[in-house]
Order: C-alpha cells, then structure tokens, then sequence
C-alpha cells in the first residue's frame, strides 16, 4: 500500500472557469431559435443553428456584497456561472434557480436569463425577437411552467416558446436514423444532477405514467464522497501542523473534490481503475471486494509557498528535542540514549492507552472504573461535613484527577508534545521500531495522500442503491425492473431492445456496463437486449433543435394556431403585465375563499357525525 | 425585520441596470410586498398540485416517484464499505470485523453522528 506507485497518485484538478465573451449578434441570426438547455446543474445556451452551445456554465449565481457592515450604500457584484472564478470562495452565497431538478425561483431564474441572453450579444429594446426552445423537467408542475412562461413572453417578450424534456430531446436525437418519424420505442435512463428517470418509449411517445423517478443523480453522488472523505480524513487537518488557515483550506481542498466537475473529471482520469472496479462489482457477488481493494491516492495540491514553508517549521520544531541535533556522538553514547528514548516511548504509549482505556470504562456504569469513581465522590463529600483539612497536603488535589471522567490528563497535553518529539528522533534513527510499534512512519507528501479504496465502487453504488445515502427508493436497478413490470411480455422485449442512457453521469466509466449486468439478471434467461449510452451526450441536445425549427416557425405566426384549432390560454397573458391586483378584486378574493374554507369545514363536520353515528 | 431587508434585495435588484432586452414594467406576479417569502419550494409546489383537482387519468410530478426497494437494502461498514455483518450497539455504526470495532470505539462523537448523517439514521426514531 505504501508503495504506490506514482501513476497511482492523481493531482486534485481545481476547476478553473473563464468567464464567457459576449457574442457578437450578427444580422442572419434574425429569428432564429435560442435554444436553453436549463438544467439543475449547467445551463447551456446556444442559437438553434449552431452544433454547440455558445455558452456552457454553472446554473448558478452569486452575489457578491463588497462592503458589508459599513454605512455607505453596499455596492453588490453579481457574478454568474463562469464569471466566479473559485466557487469555494462563494459557496454560502450561492444561489440557484432550481429546487432539485425544478425551477422554483423565477428572480433566480430572470438574473440567469438576463446573463445568457446578453451574452449572446442581445441588446434589442423590444424584447427578445426570436423563438426560444427550453428544456423542463419530465412531468414539470404547472404551477412552474406558467411562471416560466410568465418570464419569457411578459419579461422578455419572446414570440414563441417551446419546452422539451431534456432526456427526451436527447433521445430523440441519438436514435437510429432509419426510424426517423417519431421516436423510436426502447427504454430511456436519464441520469441527472439531482434526479433520474426510466422513461418507457413506446409507440412513437414516451409512456408518462408508468415512468419513474429516482431522487439521486450526480449531485448526491459528489455529496456522499465529500462527505465521506471528510469524515474518513478528519486528522488531515491535525497531522499538518500549521496554521489553522491551511486547515481550512485543506477541508476546502476536499470539498472541491466534491464539487462535480472535478469530481467527473477525476473520475474520467482513473478511467482504467474505475472502470476495472464497476465491472468487477457487477460481475462478481460482494465477497469480492475484500480482494479488490485497489489502493489509489489523491495527493492534495498544494501550493509552492505552503511546500516551502512546512519543512521550515518541521526542522523548528525538530531542533529543540533532545534526539536530532543533540545526539551524542559517540556510538555506544547514542545506542544509549536511543535505548532510553525507545523506553519512555514505550511507557508513555502504555500510559495513553491505559488512560483511554480508563476514560471508556469511565463512560459506561457498573464498571470497576465508575464505581470506584462514585466510592471517591462519596466520600469526599462525607469528608467536608467534619473540620477541613482537606487540602492541605499536595496529594490531596491529587483526588480530583482520579475522579476526573477524562481520566485526569491536565498534564497529558505535554506529554503528547513529549511524544510527539519522541517519535519525530526515533522515526530518525529507528524506522524499524516505530513500524514495529504500530505508527508508521509517514513523508510529509504522504500525509498529505488520501487513499481510496472501496469509495472507488461505492460512489457509483449510490446510483443502484438509494439507501447507501438513507433514501428509501427502489435503485436503478429495482427501478428498471418495476418499470419493465407495468407492461406485457411482448411490450417488455420492445423495451429493452433499445435501452439508451443519457445524461451527465452517463460518462461514467462503466455504467453502461453495470446497467447491462443488471438487465441481464431482471431478463428471462437467454433473451436479447441492448444497452447504449447516448453519443456526444452534452453537445448533441443543442440539435435538436435545428429539427423543431420549421415547426417553430410555423407556430409563431398567430394564423397557424387558429387554423390548427388550438388555442392557447394563459391565465396570465389577460392581464396587462404591470397591473398590481386591485385591491377591491383582492378583498372580493379573499372572501371567496374563506367562503370556501366555511363549506368545506361544515362538510367534514358532516362527515365526521355521519361516521360517529354509524 | 425580514421585510425590510427583503425590501432591500428588491431595490438592489432595481440599481443593477437592466439589460435593454428585458421589459422595464415586468414584475413578477407572485411577487407581493407584504410577504415574507415569495417563492414557493419544490415540496410546496408538489402539495399545492397534488390538492388541484384533476382528471382521475392525470399523471403529476409526484405519481412518478420510484416505489421503495423490493429487495432488503444491503449493509455496509460505515468506516470501510466492506459489507457488514455487525452493529455495534453504542454508537448504531455497522462493521465488518474486530479491527474496524477498536476503530469505532475509538471514534469522537462528531465522527460517529456524521457517518450515521451520511445514511441518514441519526434520528431516534429510525
């Protein structure tokens, strides 16, 4: 394990981000499409004639206030996706426009607009003049696509607008080319930042109600190895030892692992060994992974002036100790003295570990520890009823560290200092012992190395089982399987013929094979499927569009919907946009509805007394 | 209190220019002075539709939740990951084997409740 070697040892990336250029406008974009891909975790932007999105950024904002608590008006920065340059640095005051995979705050959602929109190089006083396409949650609640709709056509002024499911779009995308009209039956695994979905297509549409959700995506994997990592590594911090600063930073460092982008990047860096683990974990049953704990390190960057500074205070703090600089030169002097270190070394660990011991007995009752505990209480208490003498001599005082729950360590903290240089000289002259005795001797770069072992599988676990992050819902697996049970036999195999997986996470090395494991075992035995991940996954969705054009075009003209039959009402679109409710209209409202409340109060009441009297 | 510094977001949204694109008179209607909080979240939404009526045939965001597992959920250590055959009944952190159980107990506090956070079973009554 200590051996790695150092193709093992990965860098941590830190994601850096340019800020996006505005885009020049140019004429022959007159009426074209925008296409919004709105996603919980990036937004991407584009004109529906380009093969890939202008812009590409955080779905996520910041407002920056430069001079809080001062008297002078506060002037506040506003900084969107790829204009925060360390998203550590913000992290508190990050704010989004989505709950989950849902758009829930419009102001969010309006400043976001208002980045993209001018970024494109918009700067048209009459409103945005061009059809906007936007990708929306499967199954979006109305209560959000009117407040969405709300924003683009009274905000903006936007002529047209259509919404398209994300997942879907790209589907649509990918398909055979030979089944061009419509969509081709077969099962879609979107795998989002916050949700998942298994969406059967049947028929030439998706099959809405039998599809399913599951509340785990990208984001509650990055979530569950941060944290994980935190709570594994928590003397990361203490082992340095410099200045608490760099203790923030460390945990900084850690959470940045978290943070998706770095940390699909790293997984995309350990390709082989990720791959090589998932397969073995959908081959294999569990026992296996006693055997496949492929050790791997992440050594934390850092930087050069905390490289440079850390052997200054290593050496400062090595100097005054009794070993290093002042070992006597004489062999047999030094054997001597090395012999003696070795000694106290020895007692003062039994010491520790005798105190440890003693604090945990002390923590449970009916121990011998606790009882003689309470016998000195007691007595002690007896003691002060009759004349005091109670302190004059020293080694009464001393009662008080044998009842100390903690064992009685006042002097406990020099003595780790008294250890701590012991270990430091004798990891100099004596390797050996020190490994012997159970420490191992460690570099300052290896401290400085977390080791992955299982978290390599068990991140991606997260996915097929919920309930490694407490969730009560059925995996991907479960979920597949369910889903494939809502339809007949026949239907089944038309499902599973064409199961595509879409979505960011699906770059994940070798989840398309585990998904293909998985089937394997839901399906009857010898029966054909396929399953594929979707191409160019992020990039392809912008074309879609370029397809809903025409459509689109047609739909912005007035004429075509009247002739098609259809219209469209908005409960919002009446209204002039500015006009504040009146408030006779709002009282008359009111009323309205606690009219409503006194009705269906009285009917529960009659409920209520009809199942009594029964 | 909150009012006011609502109130104050408000105006600051108002200082930053607007770009020319957008409406200057648009405002958004759920926006009301008086309130406190404006925007509805997720959980609020979902009720509020679930509560509509509806045709019985109508598919909502909340009929599409995954069922729970059908197969027991699999249990892991919570210091290794390895699977775990044992709970250790002062601290409800599962382990797989002697060695992980000295660490365990060995564990502060705060280790120990984020590791049970992690899955979630830190509440009492789970």
């Amino acid at each position: 394990m200590d051996d790695l070697s150092s193709s093992e040892i990965y860098q941590f990336a830190d994601a850096r981000t340019i800020p996006d250029p505005i885009f020049p406008y140019t004429e022959n974009l007159n009426g074209i499409p925008i296409v919004i891909d709105n996603g919980s975790f990036q937004c991407r932007v584009g004109w529906a004639t380009q093969d890939e999105p202008c812009l590409q950024f955080r779905n996520c904002y910041a407002k920056h206030r430069k001079d809080r608590g001062k008297k002078m008006p506060a002037t506040t920065e506003l900084l969107v996706g790829n204009d925060i340059s360390n998203l550590e640095a913000v992290r508190f005051q990050l704010k989004t426009a989505h709950d989950e995979n849902v758009v829930s705050h419009y102001q969010a959602q309006e400043l976001l607009l208002n980045y993209s929109f001018s970024h494109l190089g918009i700067t048209d006083s009459s409103g945005i003049q061009h059809p906007i396409v936007m990708t929306e949650p499967l199954l979006n609640p109305q209560h959000c696509r009117a407040l969405m709709s709300e924003l683009l056509f009274e905000c903006y002024n936007v002529p047209c607008a259509a919404y398209c499911v994300d997942g879907l779009a790209n589907y649509y995308h990918n398909q055979e080319a030979s089944s061009s009209s419509g969509l081709q039956d077969g099962l879609l695994v979107h795998i989002g930042h916050h949700t998942t979905h298994v969406i059967p297509i049947l028929d030439g549409g998706a099959d809405v109600a039998k599809s399913r959700r599951i509340k785990v995506g990208g984001h509650s994997l990055a979530k569950f190895l941060c944290r994980w990592l935190q709570l594994q590594y928590p003397h990361q911090a203490s082992n340095i030892t410099l200045s608490r600063a760099e203790l923030a930073e460390d945990e900084q460092e850690l959470e940045r692992l978290s943070e998706l982008c770095s940390a699909m990047s790293e997984f995309r860096q350990y390709q082989p060994e990720y791959q090589h683990a998932l397969e073995e974990a959908g081959v294999a049953t569990i026992e296996d992974l006693h055997k496949k704990i492929a050790a791997m390190q992440i050594k934390i960057c850092k930087t050069r002036a905390k490289m440079a500074q850390e052997p200054v205070e290593e050496e400062g703090r090595l100097s005054p100790g009794p070993g290093g600089a002042g070992l006597p030169e004489d062999a047999e002097e030094a054997e001597e003295v090395l012999e003696a270190m070795q000694r106290e070394w020895t007692s003062l660990h039994e010491r520790r570990a005798a105190r440890r011991s003693k604090r945990q007995e002390m923590a449970k009752r009916r121990t011998a520890a606790s009882q003689e505990r309470m016998r000195l209480i007691s007595q002690l208490a007896k003691r002060e009823k009759k004349d005091d003498h109670f302190g004059r001599r020293d080694e009464d005082w001393d009662v008080y560290k044998a009842i100390n729950k903690e064992g009685g360590g006042s002097d406990s903290e020099d003595e780790l200092e008294r250890l701590q240089e012991l270990t430091a000289t004798l990891r100099q002259h004596r390797p050996h012992f020190l490994a012997e005795g159970g420490t191992q001797p460690l570099t300052e770069a290896q401290r400085n190395q977390i080791l992955l072992t299982t978290e390599m599988i068990r991140t991606g676990e997260v996915l097929f089982q919920p309930s490694l992050v407490g969730l009560g819902q059925g995996g991907l697996a479960d979920t597949i399987a369910y889903v494939l049970g809502l339809f007949s036999p026949a239907d089944q195999q038309r499902l599973v013929d064409h199961v595509v997986v879409t979505g960011g996470l699906a770059t994940m090395p070798g989840l398309v094979d585990r998904v293909r494991h998985e089937l394997r075992a839901i399906r009857p035995f010898m029966s054909a499927f396929s399953v594929r991940a979707a191409q160019e996954l992020i990039q392809r969705r912008m074309r879609i569009s370029v397809e809903f054009q025409e459509e689109l075009a047609l739909w912005s003209s007035p004429e075509h919907c009247s002739s098609s039959g259809l219209t469209v009402q908005l409960p919002f679109a009446a209204a002039p946009a500015t006009a504040a409710v009146d408030p006779a209209v709002q009282r008359e409202r009111r009323r309205e509805a606690a009219r409503r409340l006194v009705l269906i109060n009285a009917r529960k009441r009659e409920e209520k007394v009809a199942v009594n009297s029964n | 209190m909150v009012p006011y510094s609502e109130n104050a977001s408000n105006t600051d949204d108002k200082s930053n220019s607007h770009p020319p694109f957008r409406n200057p008179n648009f405002e958004h209607r759920s926006i009301v002075s008086s309130k406190k909080k404006v925007w509805r979240g997720l959980k609020q939404i979902v009720a509020l539709e679930r509560a509509a009526t509806w045709p019985p045939d109508a598919v909502l965001y909340s009929s599409i939740d995954a069922p729970p597992p059908f197969k027991p959920a699999k249990r892991y250590s919570d210091i290794s990951g390895l699977p775990a055959l044992y709970t250790d009944p002062m601290t409800k952190l599962r382990y797989a084997n002697a060695e992980e159980f000295a660490r365990i107990r060995k564990l502060p506090m705060d280790i120990v409740s984020g590791l049970l956070e992690l899955r979630k079973a830190s509440s009492i009554v789970g």
